[in-house]
């Protein structure tokens, strides 16, 4: 008991403190999910994305927050519903440019993705809705056209409840595809209600509507896009989809597909080289927990936590339940983790959502960052605050929450989380949003972190965004860490488009090496630290 | 000697009246008369006279026996065994003697003599002896035969049921009971044993539907009373447990530990946790030395106090090392704490208790995994696959196991095995009381009190969608969803859909042809939900169609 007290106190973390500066910039976004007191529809507890983009290309990562819609109508009946692009100016402070923009959106929107679908250079949008999905492309000018239609994105089974897009280039043609998380087929008219003995609406159990297949759409390269999800292999399972996770799970160079459902088997789609994926959940060892049973997963993320150069499965779920961490044995399979690291008595309290793998202390280690919240606001505790807990050598989760900033001891409905640098300075920072709220935008001060290397990746045959490139940077002592790109992050939302490099005490990289989707590569040698280095494809 | 044996000593002496000679006729008149001393000096002639005969042999056993001369009476049985070791009377009656001495290696000898005899009346004496001495497997087999030459016989169906059961043989038990029950349908032992016999085969809806009848057969029955709120728990009908606990302790005042099982499941009624912990606390608190407090204690507080579970936990090992399911729960909650090291010796004392507990098997297995240690954890997966042939968690730890050994293919064989054992959700707790009084009713008064109930509860809550689902359920057993379903399965989508939007004007407050109507909606569009229930093919299956989704 000794020893284990000393471990602790070795690896006591020196917790840094994450500020929330929403209040330095003048915006009116509030996630408004459309509940009026009284009734509640199912899709309610679902809302308030987040993306992070730079959509004007000056280097600072700018902020879309998508939004609801009043109900039964799901109309944006008014500002209140709008969703929001807001410019990063720098100094913290963001300006509210979602009008000159194009983007107060349509209908009851969900889940954000960012690509540059068509290989321009600028960062276009994909917005999931209740209703039709909805494509932007960036103009280039500050503007964002609705191209929903010629692209085809927009259809989809009527009544199909859409909840993330993530961009991937499965095939290797160099162009960006979509891949689309759908929960139920739901409509207003079809909503069910479910009252308490006392009256009091709640939002229905998932049981209480049909899964659904998930969908893929093969983009043609000339803006337009052929639903494949049939020819492709995705059409067979039906789930409830949340959060998406897009990497290379097996090591074969082509990139995987891991979609977290509620109260479903989770969805494992590996890439069959050929156009086609083998979804392989149960085999793999992701679809289920190791009590044999499924969960409500929620958000997810896809990243290597223990450093061993495999990308490892992560998904949130509701209180009572366990967050799911799943350790990749080289390729072949997974092993649930969650009780071996902690995670157990750290997430049953808590129902995450936004979730994702950063390494807010830039010591190599991956931590995990949940918004958190209740589905409904009825039980003792449902209002809840986020966790941040420290990655400790890749062999355990410590809650450092506490510690990290006032933020968390403030409690809420938190739903979209996304993760990046925006202010350059090498620490990841937090945007989150909550029912009801503004978001928090929190400023990691960085307090006692180490040194960093943040990658922006061109890809010349690859996709330009170079999603799905995968990263390795060794040090000087022999350390090597991998990530693989993909924005998509957690539940509803679109990360920092970078590729992020905590190096510890290492002040350099011996070596940094890119293999691009479909086969580029690229090693740097002896790479300084504490910079961000755009990298082109050869 | 009790009245039974005597009877049988004097009928087999009556038997043998007529032949025998004269003095050995007044004999057995006198035995009969219960002059035993004027007997006793007939036989003692007629024994020293030499060379007695097999007759008065058994004649003489008998009457010793009679008399309550023992020694004397093993005298004559064993002296008439040398002459024929296959006696029936004298076999039986050393056997009966030993087994009442707790001989049992004794008794077993001479009940071996009798094996081949295949007289009903014989098995079912050696039936009774092996179960005496507690060999319930022999009892049963000597039964099973019995019932075999009197089909329909209600006591030797009844008494094969109870050794079937004693023996572990859950099917023949069920198989034997269910004949007895079928032959006397109101019989409350019958109810009671069939019960039990669901109840340890984890049947536990059926075995409280048999012992509320047994229980209202014989209110006054403690027995049954305890096994109805146990069986009760096990269904998951906390609430009906919580009555039936209590019905059991106005019976049995003083029996403190039902009132620990009463607060344990006081404890799981939704909405009642706070009360139950309190009482099983104070319980606690009254009965520190009672192990199976601190482990019940612990089960309700892992989840938001892992620390002071251990140490409840710890404190039941303590008090009893025995007990097994503490051992379990330490190992298990180790684990789950991520400590395997300290969780390995909990488990393997367990194992070592428990050899045959499945879920011991695989919590171990689980453990071993966890400290990569995994072909033992193979071994022990294996161990829980064979030991539990319905047990899917078991089954999708080994083909994880496997996976990780890279054996895919048997890996795969077993993950499917998994899906197919997998339930398809994990009904809910029913947390009002209601099943026990609902299962003692006919089926018709059943289904109309059922209705009764949800219609209320519709009308108290118009818009729970849950009960109005169960609700509708019931009203639309009259085929008409199903023939809707069977129109759209065969082609005919877009006339279901009609039916269906037909439908939901007649009962706009009704859920569940919207359902369905979203998954002719679905269908329409080429797709179809997922999961139990969750396709429109479900919907002709019973499970979906009553509800057990």
């Amino acid at each position: 008991m000794k020893g284990a007290f000393a471990w602790l106190l070795l690896f006591a973390p020196a917790a840094p403190l994450f500020t929330d500066i929403t209040s330095r910039s003048n915006f009116s976004y509030v996630t408004n999910n459309g509940f009026a007191a009284g009734r509640k529809y199912f899709p309610q507890p679902l809302c308030g994305g987040v993306a992070v983009l730079d959509f004007d290309n000056d280097g600072q990562m700018d902020l879309f927050f998508t939004n609801g819609a009043q109900f039964p109508e799901m109309k944006k009946s008014g500002p209140e519903f709008h969703n929001a692009l807001l410019r990063n100016k720098g100094g913290g402070v963001f300006e509210d440019v979602t009008t000159q923009a194009g983007l107060t959106g349509e209908g009851y929107s969900l889940g954000a993705a960012v690509g540059d679908f068509d290989n321009d250079g600028f960062a276009d949008l994909f917005v999931a809705n209740a209703g039709a999905n909805t494509l932007y492309r960036n103009g280039g000018d500050g503007t964002f056209q609705n191209v929903t239609a010629k692209s085809g994105l927009g259809t989809k089974p009527p009544g199909t409840l859409s909840v993330q897009g993530a961009w991937v280039d499965y095939n290797h043609d160099g162009h960006l595809d979509m891949v689309l998380s759908n929960y139920t087929v739901w409509t207003p008219e079809t909503d069910q209600r479910c009252v308490r003995a006392d009256g009091v609406d709640y939002y229905c159990h998932p049981k209480t509507y049909p899964s659904v297949p998930h969908r893929l759409y093969r983009n043609r390269g000339n803006g337009t896009f052929e639903d494949v999800t049939d020819a492709s292999g995705f059409g067979a399972p039906r789930g409830k989809g949340m959060g998406i996770g897009i990497t290379d799970v097996n090591g074969d160079g082509w990139e995987d597909i891991f979609i977290a459902n509620d109260t479903e088997p989770n969805f494992l789609f590996v890439n069959q080289k050929n156009g086609k994926f083998a979804e392989q959940g149960l085999a793999l060892g992701v679809a289920y927990n190791d009590d044999a049973t499924t969960v409500s997963a929620m958000g997810a993320d896809l990243r290597d936590f223990d450093n061993d150069g495999w990308p490892d499965v992560f998904y949130n779920d509701l209180t009572e339940q366990v967050w799911g961490l799943f350790r990749n044995l080289r390729g072949k399979s997974f092993r649930y983790v969650s009780a071996a690291t902690g995670l157990g008595p750290l997430s049953m309290p808590f129902s995450g959502w936004g979730a994702g793998f950063i390494d807010f202390d830039n010591d190599g280690w991956r931590d995990l960052y949940s918004a958190n919240g209740d589905v409904d606001s009825l039980r003792v505790g449902a209002a809840q605050h986020d966790t941040l807990f420290q990655n400790v050598g890749g062999k355990r989760f410590v809650d450092v929450s506490a510690g990290a900033g006032a933020y968390f001891g403030r409690k809420g409905y938190q739903r979209g989380a996304a993760f990046a640098d925006l202010n350059n300075d090498g620490f990841m920072d937090v945007v989150v949003t909550a029912l009801g709220r503004k978001p928090a935008i929190l400023l990691n001060a960085g307090t006692g972190g180490g040194h960093w290397l943040k990658l922006r990746l061109v890809g010349r045959k690859a996709n330009r965004d170079s999603i799905g490139a995968r990263i390795s940077v060794t040090t000087p002592t022999g350390r090597t860490l991998h990530d693989w790109l993909s924005p998509s992050v957690g539940f509803l939302s679109s990360s920092d488009p970078r590729v992020h490099f905590g190096l510890g005490a290492e002040s350099k990289a011996t070596s940094v090496e890119i293999r691009w989707p479909g086969g580029g590569v690229l090693t740097l040698r002896d790479v300084a630290a504490d910079r961000i280095l755009t990298v082109e494809e050869p | 000697m009790n009245r039974r044996v005597v009877l049988l000593l004097v009928t087999a002496a009556w038997a043998l009246w007529a032949q025998a000679p004269p003095d050995l006729r007044e004999a057995a008149r006198l035995d009969q008369e219960g002059r035993c001393r004027e007997a006793a000096v007939i036989y003692g002639r007629a024994l020293s006279a030499g060379a007695p005969s097999p007759a008065l042999l058994n004649n003489a056993g008998n009457h010793y026996l009679t008399c309550g001369d023992i020694p004397k009476a093993r005298e004559q049985y064993e002296t008439l065994r040398r002459l024929a070791p296959g006696h029936v009377n004298a076999n039986l009656q050393l056997a009966k003697l030993a087994v009442a001495g707790k001989q049992f290696g004794e008794g077993e000898r001479y009940l071996l003599a009798l094996a081949t005899n295949d007289q009903p009346e014989v098995m079912a004496e050696a039936g009774t002896l092996y179960a005496r001495m507690g060999d319930f497997r022999r009892a049963q087999e000597r039964f099973q035969r019995v019932a075999a030459l009197r089909p329909g016989d209600f006591g030797a169906l009844w008494n094969w049921g109870r050794a079937a059961a004693r023996a572990g043989d859950l099917v023949a038990a069920r198989k034997a009971l269910e004949a007895a029950l079928a032959a006397r349908p109101e019989d409350g032992g019958v109810l009671y044993e069939l019960g039990l016999t669901h109840a340890a085969s984890g049947e536990f809806p059926r075995a409280v539907y048999l012992l509320a009848q047994a229980h209202k057969a014989a209110p006054s029955d403690a027995g049954v009373a305890l096994a109805l709120a146990r069986a009760a728990e096990g269904a998951g009908y906390f609430g009906d447990a919580v009555l039936a606990y209590e019905r059991y302790l106005t019976l049995r005042p003083t029996d403190d530990t039902a009132r620990r099982d009463r607060a344990r499941a006081l404890a799981n009624t939704e909405g009642r946790r706070e009360e139950g912990v309190q009482e099983l606390e104070a319980y606690v608190r009254r009965r520190p030395s009672d192990p199976t407090g601190h482990f019940e204690l612990a089960q309700l507080c892992w989840k938001a106090e892992p620390e002071r579970s251990l140490a409840l936990l710890a404190e039941a090992v303590r008090l009893d090392p025995k007990l097994a399911a503490a051992q379990t729960a330490r190992g298990w909650l180790l684990h789950r704490l991520g400590r395997d090291e300290e969780a390995l010796p909990h488990l393997e004392a367990a194992r070592r208790m428990t050899p045959e507990a499945v879920r011991v098997w695989d919590q171990y297995g689980l453990v071993l995994q966890a400290l990569d240690r995994s072909q033992e954890a193979e071994t022990a997966f294996r161990k829980a696959v064979a030991l539990g042939p319905a047990d899917w968690e078991a089954r999708l730890h080994l083909g994880r196991v496997l996976m990780e050994q890279g054996r895919e293919t048997e890996a795969r064989e077993w993950l499917e095995a998994y899906e197919k054992l997998r339930p398809a959700r994990q009904r809910n707790a029913r947390s009002e009381p209601g099943m026990i009084e609902l299962a003692t009713l006919p089926a018709a008064e059943a289904r109309l009190r059922e209705l009764a109930r949800l219609t209320a509860l519709v009308k108290a809550r118009p818009d729970d969608a849950v009960l109005r689902q169960h609700l509708e359920r019931l009203l639309l057993a009259d085929g008409r969803i199903e023939a809707i379903v069977k129109l759209a399965l065969s082609g005919g989508l877009a006339e279901a859909e009609r039916e269906l939007t037909a439908m939901m004007r007649e009962r706009p407050e009704w859920s569940l042809p919207r359902r369905l109507h979203a998954l002719v909606v679905a269908r329409r569009n080429g797709e179809m939900g997922a999961g139990r229930c969750g396709r429109l093919e479900d919907w002709l299956q019973p499970a979906c169609a009553e509800g057990r989704q």
